[in-house]
């Protein structure tokens, strides 16, 4: 009987992997030993299956950014940066995506991502966190941003993955909010011109005003690991996920779930490791 | 329009025209790369990471000697104004064929045939001199990471304006008009590994700026030098 | 490398790449991390100076090492002659690619893909070789590396020796096989036996228990 749980066990990460021409790292007895591991609760560095790693989170690091932010988890760093930009535009209602969210693989995390190689990954974590934000319920100064009808003021939140260790788009949430409440955003007044148009000028000098973040959402993973529900995981444990679902959380405890993700998306996950 | 030189001779930030900025290295921050290290000269700060040498892609490999693979990338926030890309634009593309060719001449590369060496570089705060700043960073980390060169190597760019050199430019020194040279030169000898021209120098002007360029490329050898020295004690593993 | 307990650090002089250590003499040898230039030995590593006597041709000559104390990462590269234990990926009609998991001793931090070639499998009867009945994908390996390669191949590797050849292989249902006798394997929980040139190696434990029926 044992046997043949060992080999539906085998089966199960067959079946998860593509194939691929790269190496995987983990050989099937690892990848048992982690999931039958997570199933009775026991992790390979001894954190139970709902324990986050230690976060550290420090902002203000980048003198030439408005807002920014480093973002820890063990063995996953991330820069986040903010910039702050007026732009004039025909219409300020109709520009709805006020703040923008890129991100960047930089070939330090791993040599895969050299060149274009980890484009797909950082797109769809920029995408992630589109959706999360594009809600009139997290961003509760959207209305504030648009300074006149013909200006607005648009937030360009960079993200620069420096190490990969897992759990990046845990990350990358957290990131973004610690930036974005260190953003210093200039007070403008507006003043009359000619043609019925309006000219924005700095109020007072150095007179800045910061978003109200309290609402901005944070994104949690939750793996399958054979049986088990595991938050939080490592670049091995990462390899013997089989589905994830994302969800995006709004701090005054409503659910949005913004995101599911399939079991496709972690096998690409895996072959980039 | 504030003078890159004030009347007295000092800079926008106080420097004297032959001073260099602060710099501060650390290596080893990367624990999964062979070798890393960070620099900051000034403001301006710079993340590198050197994997290898590992077997090299079937089409890039050569029989007697090994390929260094570099990539320059500047983060989009890390300058005054946002960068849309990070990387592939021409002046990137140049700086990354600068840096491979620099490092193909202080590296031992006969010593590793048909393998690659990948040096990446990251820039997280732009206040200029990026290349001479990422030449640093790409020394340290290859000596972090063990792989033979033949000295360290390091650069410094200097700036040509009212008669003097001005060394280290930073970010508003570096304008549209200024002619500005970077060199790197190899261990604490004056063979040149790298020259980088931006703008135009009166050819009369050159021996003045390469004897300056030199002199500076010394003393960033020096600060490397015990920068390097004080890693290596602490790094040794207890076994 | 086991001759660390025997050499004499000179100092505890912490030395960068181009410092130059000592003047060539007769009897100064460049080692690992050094170079030879104009008449001086300088380093070309970050490390400590180690000097090892060592003997050639009847003659006491010191060796002159820099090396770091820890070697975090080891960039050992296969060489010619050495054995290699190899994990093979897939074969053809004529030849079974394989990957190189380390040297020796050594695990390799790379991937570095080397060839097996048909005729290089076995030493005897070398025309009339069936690859599927020697190596099949999956199988881990012991062979012998023979050459770089020409500009087109990786690393060519031969089995072609007694204790060379397959020792764990991975049947055609994808099941863990242990070796049965000189030319076969079997299957650890089905049984199933079939056909591989194994290693001869020696003490290995042929009599290996199997839940077979």
């Amino acid at each position: 009987m044992q046997t043949q749980a060992v080999e539906t066990e085998r089966r199960m990460i067959r079946d998860a992997e593509k194939e691929t021409d790269m190496e995987n790292r983990l050989s099937d007895g690892e990848k048992v030993f982690i999931i039958s591991g997570a199933e009775a609760d026991y992790r390979v560095d001894g954190r139970r299956c709902e324990d986050f790693r230690n976060i550290m989170v420090e902002s203000g690091v980048i003198d030439t950014t408005d807002g920014s932010a480093r973002v820890r988890f063990a063995t996953t760093d991330l820069l986040v940066g903010v910039k702050c930009e007026l732009q004039s535009v025909e219409n300020s209602a109709a520009v709805q995506d006020r703040i923008r969210f890129s991100v960047d693989c930089s070939a330090n995390a791993t040599p895969q991502f050299e060149g274009k190689g980890g484009n797909e990954f950082a797109d769809e974590i920029a995408c992630a966190l589109r959706t999360a934000y594009s809600n009139d319920y997290v961003v509760p100064d959207f209305e504030k941003l648009a300074v006149s009808p013909s200006h607005v003021w648009i937030l360009h939140v960079d993200i620069v993955i420096l190490q990969y260790g897992g759990s990046i788009i845990e990350a990358a949430s957290i990131g973004a909010i610690a930036a974005l409440t260190d953003t210093n955003i200039c007070e403008v007044e507006t003043k009359p011109a000619d043609e019925n148009r309006v000219t924005v000028e700095m109020s007072e000098m150095g007179k800045v005003w910061n978003l109200d973040t309290t609402r901005f959402p944070v994104i949690v993973s939750v793996n399958k690991l054979g049986k088990a529900n595991v938050v939080d995981c490592s670049l091995n444990e990462e390899t013997c996920i089989r589905s994830a679902v994302c969800f995006g959380f709004s701090f005054s405890n409503k659910m949005k779930p913004q995101n599911l993700y399939q079991v496709v998306q972690f096998d690409e996950l895996s072959r980039l490791m | 329009m504030m003078s890159i030189i004030s009347e007295h001779g000092y800079r926008i930030d106080g420097r004297l025209p032959h001073q260099i900025r602060n710099i501060n290295c650390r290596l080893g921050v990367y624990p999964q790369a062979e070798g890393s290290s960070y620099i900051e000269q000034g403001n301006t700060k710079i993340l590198c990471a050197v994997y290898g040498p590992h077997e090299a892609k079937r089409s890039k490999q050569l029989q007697d000697r090994c390929v260094i693979n570099c990539q320059y990338s500047v983060a989009t926030f890390s300058g005054l104004e946002r960068k849309n890309r990070p990387r592939g634009d021409r002046k990137a593309n140049e700086f990354t064929r600068l840096l491979e060719k620099t490092f193909e001449s202080a590296i031992m590369i006969n010593a590793f045939p048909g393998s690659q060496i990948d040096i990446f570089c990251e820039v997280v705060q732009n206040d200029g001199s990026l290349l001479a700043a990422c030449v640093n960073a790409a020394t340290l980390a290859l000596c972090d990471a063990g792989i033979p060169m033949k000295a360290l190597v390091s650069a410094s760019a200097c700036g040509f304006v009212d008669s003097k050199c001005l060394v280290d430019l930073s970010n508003r020194e570096e304008t549209d008009l200024t002619p500005r040279m970077t060199v790197a030169t190899l261990g604490n000898t004056s063979q040149i590994v790298l020259i980088e021209l931006e703008n135009r120098l009166h050819s009369n002007h050159l021996p003045q700026v390469l004897a300056q360029s030199t002199k500076t490329c010394a003393d960033v050898f020096e600060c490397l030098h015990a920068a390097v020295r004080a890693h290596l004690p602490g790094s040794v593993a207890i076994f | 490398m086991t001759s660390m307990e025997t050499d004499v650090a000179s100092s505890s002089r912490v030395v960068i790449p181009g410092e130059s250590l000592f003047p060539s003499a007769e009897d100064l040898r460049p080692g690992k991390g050094t170079y030879e230039l104009h008449g001086h030995i300088y380093s070309s590593l970050l490390g400590y100076v180690y000097v090892r006597e060592d003997t050639t041709d009847s003659r006491n000559i010191r060796v002159i090492e820099v090396r770091r104390n820890e070697e975090r990462h080891q960039h050992v590269s296969p060489h010619i002659g050495a054995i290699v234990t190899a994990k093979v990926i897939n074969i053809g009609p004529r030849y079974a690619k394989c990957q190189l998991l380390s040297v020796e001793d050594t695990i390799l931090g790379g991937d570095y893909t080397a060839l097996l070639r048909k005729e290089d499998i076995r030493s005897t009867e070398r025309d009339k070789i069936e690859i599927s009945e020697c190596v099949l994908p999956g199988d881990i390996l012991l062979a012998r590396v023979i050459s770089f390669g020409d500009t087109v191949t990786s690393f060519l590797i031969s089995t072609a020796e007694e204790q060379l050849g397959v020792v764990m292989a991975t049947g055609e249902t994808g099941e863990k096989m242990m070796t049965k006798d000189w030319n076969t394997v079997q299957g650890v929980e089905t049984g199933r036996v079939e056909t591989r040139k194994i290693a001869k190696v020696p003490n290995l434990n042929l009599h290996s228990t199997t839940k077979a029926k």
